[in-house]
């Protein structure tokens, strides 16, 4: 039997004891009902982490589906100075392998107020894996995306490079940037205590979406053939500059374009920044003779002048307006039509200008394309100038036809060449064919465009003749393709100095031509600036012409098909619109 | 008092089941991730090993390497080209030729797998992008 003071005892403890349990439950229902959000939250940051998914940047193919671009995934590393127990210790070790000094890594880990420091990006897969063998607690490892280009300095001005955060810089990167880099997703991951992660079945997921790839018009064999090329002639004729551009005449499609001086995309921080500028496209400069075929079209086009009329060189000096006189780099007496274009006689096409007038001239300039960008989708593209008649001198009417007071771009030169070959049609340039998804599914093609109809048929294949005894019997002989018709037209143009007057030292030599002349396949045009001034490796027949030759040999060789039954142009113009 | 005891245990069973699931969840959930990853590292060497196959292909390199090596090479000429040589004419049938085959014995080869696996196993290769 329980005495009464026991039985109080009994009581107060079992009434302590609830109270207890009470204030237990009580805070319990506190926390679990009345205000569960908190915590919640707490074990869901410490449970949960989103991961982003990042998506693989687009390739950018060749017209044979041949990368020139593409994303590989190499392993950056980084460290939480939090969790580094031993800095000197961890920094010796990484240093060996990192080929980094400790001091510099260990100066990173004794940051002990910041969560993440980068200690090397994009290391070679053996020292991460030699890293992770190392189990360093508080170094980690992400994977970043690294943009390489297999073939190196091939084709660099027309694709471009992406900078460090696979970001387009310059080129078809930096243009078709949006397309190629995609849109990253995310996911949750469940994280335990020791902070291994773990698929979260019941969160949601949104997939990474890779970028779409690029499949552009070039070819690698024959953008390889141009820049070997290009780069002889560069190094051996000791230029400043170069350039190359090979074009389907028909199609308007850019199958190689190429400068020099040029870069690595690889390495792009390592050349100078003028080394990066697509001069196919940015420079523009005074063409010279080559812009005699304009001259040439029109009067043919206006049926002003015959191809067999005759027109009196004044054996090579020509008094001019204002007491000018204008020379031919060798005389000539009576030469035909056709012989004052092969002979690149300034003064025959003197006198055939006056005849046009300034009006057709300027009128078939601006048919040509020229003083205007072609819109071949190339970022950085000039438009070269044209002056209208209104602003010409009394000299314009004869400097213009030859090729001065006038700019260009390469391409607006190839552009024009093909207006011949194909028959008179003007065709837009292009360079990329086809956008795609990586599975190969078709997203967007692109097809050839006629801007308009410069000349007629007709007139096309007569200058075509001429253009071909350029090459024949003229100044274009070192230009002659083995077993091909080969037409074309050479420029040694001057430049003009900063005081104004044109340069006796500087020149551009130029050659522009197609062939096979019965059926183009391929249109070439290849500038080299500032040549070495001394006589005659300046010349464009002498210089550029021998590259053409070269180029389109080997071209040819590599080609040796029939042409594609798809190769009819859609035009989008009415045909047989002429515009003088 | 029987009913209680044979509920009790039902429930208890049930309860078992439905935390055995969710184990079971859990470490598949690891292995699923264990896989990505290593899905992801595949790929990775897969990119790295194309990445160096087009570089060996590339004619960059290779006239690059060719003139290492002063190795002049030119097109061949028309009379060069033999028809049908150095390609792999594929309508042609199989050579009759048997060639003799030495069959060592079944212990020694599998002797010599076992030694090649753990020698392979050593030298665990990485796919390094061609600089």
């Amino acid at each position: 039997m329980l005495t009464a003071a026991q039985k109080n005892r009994v009581v107060f403890v079992i009434m302590g004891l609830l109270m207890i349990t009470a204030l237990l439950w009580g805070h319990l229902f506190y926390l679990q009902v009345l205000h569960p959000r908190h915590w919640i939250s707490v074990a869901h940051r410490q449970q949960f982490q989103v991961v982003e998914l990042l998506p693989i940047r687009g390739a950018i193919l060749d017209r044979q589906q041949k990368p020139l671009a593409l994303s590989i995934r190499m392993s950056s590393i980084f460290a939480d100075p939090r969790h580094v127990k031993d800095p000197a210790g961890v920094a010796q070790r990484l240093s060996s392998v990192l080929k980094v000094p400790t001091p510099a890594i260990e100066a990173k880990l004794l940051q002990k107020s910041r969560g993440f420091v980068w200690l090397a990006r994009r290391i070679p897969n053996q020292a991460a894996a030699s890293i992770r063998s190392m189990k360093l607690p508080g170094i980690y490892f992400l994977m970043e995306p690294k943009r390489v280009y297999p073939h190196g300095y091939l084709a660099s001005h027309v694709i471009g490079f992406a900078g460090m955060d696979a970001k387009g810089l310059e080129g078809m990167e930096m243009v078709y940037d949006s397309i190629l880099k995609g849109e990253p997703g995310w996911r949750w991951l469940m994280r335990d205590a020791r902070r291994r992660t773990f698929s979260a079945w019941e969160t949601p997921m949104v997939p990474a979406r890779d970028g779409l790839e690029l499949v552009l018009t070039l070819d690698t064999t024959i953008q390889f053939i141009a820049e070997e090329a290009l780069d002889r002639a560069f190094r051996k004729s000791g230029s400043k500059g170069g350039s190359i551009v090979v074009m389907d005449p028909s199609t308007g499609e850019i199958l190689a374009l190429a400068n020099r001086p040029t870069i690595d995309p690889n390495q792009y921080a390592d050349f100078p920044v003028e080394a990066r500028r697509n001069r196919v496209v940015t420079d523009t400069f005074e063409p010279g003779s080559v812009f005699k075929t304009v001259t040439a079209a029109v009067a043919l086009g206006t049926g002003r002048v015959s191809p067999t009329e005759r027109f009196y060189c004044e054996e090579g000096a020509y008094r001019v307006a204002g007491g000018h006189i204008l020379h031919d780099v060798h005389p000539h007496g009576w030469l035909t039509f056709k012989e004052v274009v092969a002979q690149s006689s300034n003064i025959g096409v003197a006198k055939i200008a006056a005849r046009l007038g300034p009006a057709a001239i300027y009128q078939g300039v601006k048919a040509f394309g020229f003083g205007e960008p072609t819109g071949a989708g190339l970022p950085g593209e000039v438009g070269g100038t044209t002056k209208p008649p209104s602003q010409w001198s009394k000299l314009s009417i004869m400097a213009i036809p030859m090729g001065q007071e006038v700019t260009v771009t390469a391409l607006q030169l190839v552009q024009g060449m093909s207006a011949v070959a194909n028959g008179g049609l003007l065709v837009r340039p292009w360079i990329v064919k086809e956008i795609r998804h990586p599975s190969g599914v078709s997203v967007k093609r692109f097809e050839p465009t006629v801007v308009r109809r410069v000349i007629s048929p007709e007139v096309a294949k007569e200058l075509a003749n001429i253009l071909v005894a350029v090459v024949e019997e003229g100044t274009g002989k070192l230009a002659q393709v083995p077993g091909f018709r080969t037409a074309g037209k050479t420029g040694t143009a001057q430049k003009v100095e900063p005081s104004g007057v044109y340069s006796h030292s500087k020149f551009v030599a130029s050659f522009v031509g197609f062939v096979p002349v019965e059926s183009p396949r391929l249109c070439i045009v290849v500038t080299l600036d500032e040549p070495r001034p001394v006589y005659p490796l300046y010349f464009g027949g002498v210089v550029a012409a021998p590259v053409f030759r070269e180029v389109a040999a080997d071209t040819l060789a590599y080609l040796q098909e029939r042409l594609p039954q798809d190769r009819r142009l859609r035009v989008a113009s009415r045909s047989g619109e002429k515009l003088f | 008092m029987r009913r209680w005891g044979v509920g009790f245990c039902a429930a208890t069973i049930l309860l078992l089941v439905y935390v055995r699931l969710q184990v079971g969840l859990i470490s598949s959930g690891y292995r699923l991730e264990s896989l990505k990853e290593c899905e992801a590292q595949l790929l990775d060497q897969r990119r790295v090993l194309h990445y160096n196959v087009l570089i060996l292909r590339s004619p960059v390199i290779l006239s690059k390497r060719l003139g290492e090596r002063k190795i002049q090479m030119k097109p061949p000429r028309a009379v060069d080209i033999v028809p049908g040589m150095g390609e792999f004419d594929r309508t042609r049938a199989p050579l009759p030729v048997r060639f003799p085959q030495t069959v060592a014995p079944t212990l020694l080869r599998q002797a010599s797998s076992t030694v090649t696996r753990w020698l392979e196993g050593a030298r665990k290769a990485q796919a390094e992008p061609a600089p």
